[in-house]
């Protein structure tokens, strides 16, 4: 096998949303000014947050050009005091409207997006929270503007503390190298899953297979003295424990057996992240991940940078760099004898 | 110091022990003054001691003399002259004349006191015994018996021009007088028969005398060797000689290691008669020189283990000749050299070897000269310059069979392909004989000495394999920053001259030959990586970099680790697998 993390580290400047995205920051502080600036009297006074992948460091740019910023709204308001989440919810929808974009209510958030002309697509999703409960806790604003009354509920959430979570797995290079890998899994995603519907995992639910399955993979270099990293094999590793995690379950509804996997999220409320997909959706996921391995493990076989590069492309599209080979290496011991 | 004031520290040595040292009327040229005085020692025996002092004392010390040199007395030498001090262990303070006087005299007088017979006398006699020995010989002969193995024998010795060799067989001997004495072996060369003989342990040494009577001589032996010898020595006690020459060689088992002498005895009967009591018999001492190799070698410091070790050397140009010269120098007897390049003029001031070593219009192969020059060096050194019609490393290592001789195999080859390739015959083949691989950095900033195959954790390729994949990758411990061409090219190029190369080559040739040592005698556990670090302006001056491992380790000088295995080694993790 080669050597490919520089190809791996090429790949990830090509793939990674960073927080220096001077764009996606712009349109995040406009419509902050525009909440502020708008919103009805009637609303009690709120603090904003970052979250999502991008406040985790673990965003890459979408494919289709079609950005997602998400930000989090806290009013500091007791949920029991607000029985219809939807009103709360409407202060925010009706404090952004305006010409040049659409705002919408959806089940979890209240969602603004810009569309001009041949520019990229920007969602800005706002997730609103009532913050100042009886039991200290965070609950979110679920359901959408003409939703029934079950539909309509506050919800336990934590998204601050899934972000540390995250954030303090581990520290400085390893975590990067962490972050790094959670990007080479949601490219893997968007490049062998539909972006439609119910049937491809969420961002956040290989975030938190990583959380819960990756394990650092560095060599200490003696003659550097320093930590070598070796993302080709912390991706394996992880694409490895994912599919041993997976058990192989009897199906009654189809009369089949599937390979279904579930984990919870690590912080409130700790749901199956896994919930909404269907025994054979887990399955055709498993396929998937699957083929990642033996794909991989063909990477491994390679002699060649370039035919090692190759099949990386064929994982990860082609972001992932193509390189040529050399025949040999420098050497400066018969400088001198 | 004057007349005057030596006058004065002798007037107070009179005066502190009660002497009465007077100024002599005759001086040997060698000193300023000499004083004479009456001493009495425990045995109340009255000696008369001379006190010589020399222009420089006190810097030099003042020598004593006994007078009459007829009685031999330990640590006195034969021109009477006493052995007090050695001046090289110790370290005297200036400004005390007088104190010196007075101790070199209290020195002189103890020595003198040592009662005769006594254990501690015997010992005093046998630690000066070869000094006092060569002062009464009027013959010597040169031994390369391995004495420690002999009880009692008979060995040839070789005689030419006057040069005598006792050996175990007349070949040697013949061999050391032509290739190291450089005699030639004609009809003037004749053959004597030496007979060895054994004294007991904790015998006392024979009576010391200036001139030996063989009754005294064979007394000696019937009275102080073990049964089995005397028995042998009976035999030839019993044969019946008219004229007849023998030499006689006796090992002395001292405290601190055998000693050796002889004696030349010529029988004259006037008819025959036995040995034992032939009266006419003349007898010459004869010292005895020890070439034998744990003599020579124990001097300089080296294991006898290392006689029957079997090195071959790759290459010796500027570093292998030197490492070549080292080895033999320790007592490495086996050495096979193979190199294909012809010494040439621009090598004289980098390599081993000299301008004596070139001849106009046929300069021939290094590894020839370079064996012709060890082996008249190094009596012991067994060279094979390994005059193969294709010289080339490449066509050795075909037959891969041949490196398991070997005990070691070092290569100075600096060709890092060509290493890789030995060590992963090593591995595929398993053969166990230890690698090293030595080579300079250019200019003069380091050099590293690569040891693999002592264990299997790790190998020579481990040191070019990328740390997370299989691939080969430049020498990992490089000094010099990666993508940088260097030229080996010296001709016509002044810029690539490097100054001083000679000393690198030296330098890494030291380590080199250390470790192999360490190798031979088993005491080296790991693969090991040594690397010395020199100093790099020149080289940052020509424009290059110098790698990270420069950089984070060169303040040191010295760089020694054990080789860390690449977990993706194309060599040696697959061998662990299999
Ligand atoms: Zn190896």
């Amino acid at each position: 096998m080669v050597n490919l993390q520089k190809e791996f580290l090429d790949f990830h400047d090509k793939i990674k949303l960073s927080d220096e995205n001077t764009i996606l920051r712009e349109k995040r502080e406009i419509l902050l000014n525009k909440l502020s600036d708008n919103i009805c009297d009637e609303a009690v006074t709120y603090t904003t947050f970052n979250q999502g992948s991008y406040a985790m460091g673990t965003g890459i740019k979408p494919e289709d050009d079609d950005y997602d910023i998400d930000v989090g709204v806290k009013f500091d308001i007791n949920k029991d005091n607000y029985s219809d989440p939807i009103k709360v919810k409407k202060w925010v929808r009706d404090a952004l409207d305006g010409h040049t974009k659409s705002v919408e209510i959806r089940r979890s958030c209240v969602t603004v997006t810009y569309q001009k002309d041949d520019e990229p697509i920007y969602h800005v999703d706002f997730a609103i929270y009532a913050a100042a409960n009886d039991d200290g806790k965070m609950y979110i604003a679920k359901g959408k503007e003409f939703s029934t009354e079950e539909n309509r509920k506050w919800e336990l959430s934590d998204p601050q503390g899934l972000i540390t979570t995250i954030k303090d797995k581990y520290k400085d290079d390893d975590a990067k190298q962490f972050r790094r890998v959670i990007r080479y899994l949601k490219k893997w995603r968007t490049h062998n899953f539909s972006s439609d519907g119910n049937g491809t995992p969420t961002g956040i639910s290989l975030t938190i297979l990583a959380y819960n399955y990756f394990s650092v993979s560095k060599t200490y270099d003696w003659s550097k003295q320093k930590d070598v990293y070796d993302d080709f094999t912390a991706l394996y590793n992880l694409a490895r424990s994912i599919k041993n995690s997976f058990s192989y379950k009897w199906n009654e509804t189809d009369s089949q057996w599937y390979h279904t996997i579930s984990t919870d999220l690590p912080v409130e409320p700790y749901n199956n992240l896994f919930e909404k997909m269907t025994d054979k959706q887990l399955n055709s996921f498993y396929t998937k991940v699957d083929t990642l391995l033996t794909k991989l493990d063909e990477v491994k076989g390679k002699d060649k940078r370039s035919d090692a590069c190759a099949v990386l492309i064929k994982i990860f599209g082609e972001d992932f760099p193509s390189t040529v080979d050399k025949s040999m290496v420098g050497t400066s011991e018969s400088a001198s004898l | 110091m004057s007349l005057e004031e030596i006058a004065d520290v002798v007037n107070k040595l009179n005066l502190k022990r009660n002497v009465n040292f007077e100024l002599c009327d005759t001086t040997r040229p060698e000193y300023l003054c000499e004083y004479s005085g009456l001493v009495v020692l425990a045995t109340n025996e009255n000696i008369y001691l001379r006190i010589a002092f020399s222009k420089y004392f006190p810097l030099s010390f003042p020598e004593i003399y006994v007078d009459d040199t007829s009685v031999f007395r330990a640590h006195v030498g034969s021109s009477g002259k006493l052995c007090l001090f050695d001046s090289s262990a110790i370290l005297v303070k200036q400004n005390m004349g007088d104190q010196v006087l007075i101790d070199c005299f209290d020195q002189a007088l103890t020595i003198l006191n040592i009662v005769p017979s006594s254990k501690k006398y015997n010992d005093e006699v046998c630690r000066e015994f070869d000094s006092y020995w060569l002062a009464v010989s009027t013959k010597r002969a040169y031994s390369c018996l391995n004495t420690g193995d002999i009880q009692f024998g008979e060995y040839p010795m070789v005689i030419s021009k006057g040069v005598s060799v006792v050996a175990n067989t007349k070949n040697e001997a013949e061999a050391i007088l032509q290739n190291n004495f450089e005699l030639t072996i004609n009809q003037d060369t004749f053959e004597r028969v030496c007979i060895v003989v054994r004294i007991r342990d904790s015998s006392s040494m024979i009576p010391l005398a200036k001139q030996f009577k063989w009754s005294t001589i064979r007394r000696y032996i019937t009275e102080n060797t073990s049964s089995s010898v005397k028995r042998q020595f009976r035999k030839f006690l019993n044969k019946q000689v008219k004229h007849f020459v023998r030499y006689l060689l006796l090992i002395y088992p001292a405290k601190d290691g055998e000693i050796l002498f002889g004696f030349r005895l010529e029988f004259n009967n006037s008819r025959f008669s036995k040995i034992e009591n032939s009266l006419t018999c003349k007898v010459e001492n004869t010292f005895c020189e020890r070439i034998d190799y744990n003599y020579l070698l124990s001097r300089g410091g080296a294991a006898s283990s290392l006689k029957n070790k079997n090195v071959l050397l790759l290459g010796c140009g500027s570093v292998g000749g030197y490492i070549a010269n080292n080895l033999c120098q320790v007592g490495i007897t086996n050495l096979d050299i193979l190199d294909e390049d012809i010494f040439q003029p621009e090598n004289v001031h980098r390599h081993l070897l000299g301008f004596d070593s070139l001849k106009p219009n046929q300069y021939k192969y290094k590894s020839d000269l370079v064996k012709k020059e060890l082996e008249s060096k190094f009596l012991y050194a067994d060279i094979d310059s390994m005059n193969f019609s294709d010289r080339s490393v490449q066509a050795f290592i075909q037959e891969t069979h041949r490196l398991a001789h070997y005990d070691l195999i070092i290569s100075a080859l600096g060709e890092p392909t060509l290493n890789l390739e030995i060590n992963k015959i090593l591995a595929s083949y398993n053969i166990d004989t230890p690698f090293l691989c030595c080579f300079n950095e250019p200019y003069g900033i380091g050099g590293h000495v690569i040891i693999s195959n002592i264990d299997k954790h790790s190998c020579m390729q481990c040191l070019y394999t990328d740390p997370i994949s299989s691939e080969l990758v430049p020498f990992r411990g490089s000094l010099v920053a990666p993508d940088q061409i260097f030229k080996k090219n010296l001709s016509g190029c002044s810029s690539s001259f490097v100054p001083y190369s000679c000393l690198d080559s030296q330098q890494t040739a030291i380590s080199a030959s250390r470790k192999s040592i360490e190798i031979l005698t088993g005491k080296l556990m790991n693969n090991q990586i040594i690397t010395w670090f020199g100093n790099a302006d020149e080289f940052l001056a020509k424009g290059f970099a110098v790698s990270e491992f420069y950089i984070n380790n060169h303040q040191k000088q010295y760089f020694e680790s054990v080789i860390h295995t690449s977990k993706d080694c194309p060599v040696c993790t697959k061998t662990l697998e299999g």
